[in-house]
């Protein structure tokens, strides 16, 4: 995901992943572009981990349930 | 860059940074971190006035290390002064001398690189060169992220640019 524009490559930058343009003006394009949607795609992404990890809870949840009422039952 | 306020009062008239006016701001740097009072002094140069008495008050109780000092001096902020300072090959993170005096190899270097950096602007302002742009991608682990600032630099990336 993007996460700034320069029209410079900063030395302290050099070690993080970057992508080229010919121009500033492209760079700017192509970051507005997809900023908008890298964003909302993200924060869908982060509900549907927040989901999954309730999901996964009340999974194991239930199975140390179901496991307590087996060994009652035994 | 994106997001964050532009500093529109650090905007002025490009002025190139001949040495004298680079040792000048270095020693009048100094000074005020030595007398915290002293805000307007006079003797600055016009570029470095803003800058000074905004992070003036941010640094009070910080040792003051040559990436701030040099971000005072020239009034470009924190993120291209870090620049400058490894394009001479040198450490952000260098504290200020005890003597209070910077060698002559490093305010070489430092000059040199200003220039470097100055010439690559009079280009951009003058027209004569189309900036390049770069999209930096986010790090993966965000805890991680700064590899070369130091703690207790100033974090935020604020890029000056002529051209809004």
């Amino acid at each position: 995901m993007y996460d700034e524009f320069c029209p410079i490559l900063l030395n302290q930058f050099k070690s993080r992943d970057y992508t080229k343009f010919e121009t500033f003006d492209a760079a700017l394009d192509e970051f507005y572009s997809k900023i908008e949607s890298q964003r909302a795609e993200q924060q869908q992404k982060a509900k549907e981990n927040t989901a999954a990890q309730k999901l996964n809870k009340i999974r194991q949840d239930q199975v140390g349930t179901l496991a307590q009422t087996d060994n009652t039952l035994l | 860059m994106s997001r964050h306020r532009y500093p529109v009062e650090s905007c002025r008239v490009f002025e190139r940074t001949t040495i004298e006016k680079l040792q000048a701001s270095l020693v009048s740097s100094k000074e005020d971190d030595n007398d915290e009072t002293v805000k307007d002094n006079g003797n600055g140069s016009n570029a470095s006035n803003v800058a000074k008495e905004k992070q003036g008050t941010q640094k009070s109780g910080k040792a003051s290390t040559l990436k701030i000092v040099l971000g005072e001096a020239l009034g470009y902020g924190p993120a291209l002064s870090e620049h400058i300072i490894l394009d001479a090959g040198l450490i952000p993170s260098t504290k200020v001398p005890k003597d209070k005096t910077w060698d002559n190899a490093t305010i070489q270097a430092l000059v040199q690189a200003v220039v470097k950096f100055e010439d690559w602007m009079q280009d951009i302002i003058s027209g004569e060169v189309v900036p390049e742009g770069y999209i930096l991608m986010q790090n993966k682990n965000l805890g991680n992220s700064s590899s070369i600032s130091q703690p207790g630099s100033v974090s935020q990336v604020v890029l000056y640019f002529p051209l809004i």
